[in-house]
């Protein structure tokens, strides 16, 4: 007789042969006792649960300690970063205060929230600086723009981005001076035409290989201006 | 399993290479080697990883049933980079700088869950910090192979930036092979990683053939 009065318990495992023997299914090192009643939790699932649940528990209390210790020393890390990245666009002969506590939260053109940070000498706002961003060749390129309180730029330098090896990462300092040549300009000078690669009619240099990279660039320290001369008063403002 | 020690280091860094035998590991093998540097440190942090989590495994491996074996496994190797990856920010912050974008990447590196299923889940501890050590080693001098491979050929350099990773002490051994205009850059973006692992691969066999050992065909034991 195929397949009657025969209790099948790992029915997917293969055929059920009609025997009249009850098929032993092969679970894997555990030849115990087949249930004869489906759905009861086994106290060996049990078991795995509390095992796997255990060693979570075990590793988060670790990992949560661990956090714990490093968060402190991982936040001042931080901070020293930001100062580093902050002056080498905001000289040290400007400033008698620590721009990175000296911030303020604002939205530029494109809606996106930058951090403010602002430059004082004996209380007047001397030089602000901010992050501002291009789209390169491979993705966002992120970068700190320094400007002084009269409108002229103080330095740009890069932060991040995706740019191919050996062609489009010219634009960090460590690869090459080309972003160094930003210092003093203003958005008058040059005029608004001519803030554009050599290529577009503009005065900046391109790299053999790659034109879209600086001009990512151009377009983001353009929009950076623009950003200082509609918030100029708000910016330069001591509060 | 009882493995003598000598056979452990040897096959840690030569006859059962993580990258060159057993072709484990091949993403940071190929994505983190487009210099020396890079993949000495991405090695150095693996190798630190799986000696931790096989030594843990080893440690729990009669705790550890056959049925939750991979999630436990997953757990702790997760754990051990989540640790590495804090500690290195907080105290070694320049080596983070250059390393941290890749460490994360090291949960989902197969050679280590591989060790622990292979070698940890049945050996003793000390045996299994070893082989963790040891096969880490392996793969550290793989990418550190390859990447010097790559970097010669594509920017020109040897072990530029080491200085970063190891201290100021090791200028000395950043090179210039090329003059900066001759490096090839298909050879320092992802098909020049394919090239060079592959050839490498080609290398380690026939070194092999000529000293007469059995050509070990991706000997991954069990584990994909």
């Amino acid at each position: 007789m195929h397949g009657f009065g025969v209790r099948c318990n790992m029915g997917w495992h293969g055929n059920c042969e009609a025997s009249g023997k009850r098929i032993i299914p092969q679970i894997m090192d555990s030849p115990q006792t087949i249930p004869t009643e489906p759905v009861a939790i086994q106290p060996r699932t049990l078991m795995h649960g509390v095992i796997l649940g255990s060693f979570c528990l075990g590793f988060g209390l670790i990992l949560a300690v661990t956090d714990r210790l490093t968060i402190a020393d991982i936040g001042a890390r931080a901070v020293e970063d930001r100062q580093s990245s902050l002056s080498q666009v905001i000289p040290d002969n400007i400033r008698d205060n620590n721009p990175v506590t000296d911030s303020v939260v604002m939205k530029n053109a494109q809606n996106r929230e930058i951090t403010v940070y602002r430059a004082r000498k004996n209380g007047r706002v001397t030089g602000v600086a901010y992050e501002i961003y291009g789209t390169g060749y491979a993705g966002e390129i992120k970068l700190m723009m320094g400007i002084a309180a009269d409108g002229k730029l103080l330095g740009v330098r890069v932060l991040a981005h995706k740019e191919t090896p050996g062609l489009g990462d010219k634009i960090e300092e460590k690869k090459g001076d080309w972003i160094l040549r930003f210092s003093g300009l203003s958005l008058g000078d040059p005029p608004a035409e001519r803030w554009k690669v050599k290529k577009d009619g503009g005065q900046f240099d391109q790299f053999a290989g790659a034109t879209i990279t600086p001009r990512g660039v151009l377009v983001a320290i353009r929009s950076g201006l623009d950003f200082f001369a509609a918030n100029k008063a708000t910016l330069t403002e001591a509060k | 399993m009882t493995s003598s020690y000598k056979t452990i280091v040897k096959d840690g860094l030569w006859d059962n290479n993580g990258v060159f035998s057993m072709l484990l590991g091949m993403c940071p093998a190929m994505a983190m080697t487009t210099s020396a540097t890079n993949g000495f440190g991405m090695g150095l942090a693996t190798a630190a990883v799986m000696a931790a989590s096989s030594f843990l495994v080893a440690v729990f491996r009669k705790r550890i049933t056959q049925e939750v074996r991979i999630p436990v496994y997953i757990l702790i190797v997760a754990a051990m980079v989540t640790l590495v990856d804090l500690a290195m920010n907080a105290w070694m912050h320049e080596l983070y700088k250059v390393l941290g974008l890749f460490i994360p990447l090291i949960v989902s590196n197969c050679l280590p869950l591989a060790r622990l299923e292979a070698f940890a889940a049945k050996s003793p501890a000390l045996p299994s910090l070893a082989d963790g050590l040891f096969m880490g080693i392996g793969f550290t001098i793989a990418l550190t192979a390859i990447g010097a491979v790559r970097e010669i050929l594509g920017s020109g350099t040897l072990f530029a930036d080491a200085s970063l990773l190891l201290g100021p002490a090791f200028k000395a051994i950043e090179l210039r092979i090329l003059p900066a205009d001759m490096g090839v850059l298909m050879m320092i973006l992802p098909p020049g990683g394919f090239l060079v692992t592959g050839l490498l691969v080609v290398v380690k066999r026939l070194l092999d053939l000529r000293a007469g050992k059995e050509i070990q065909m991706g000997g991954a034991h069990s584990v994909a």
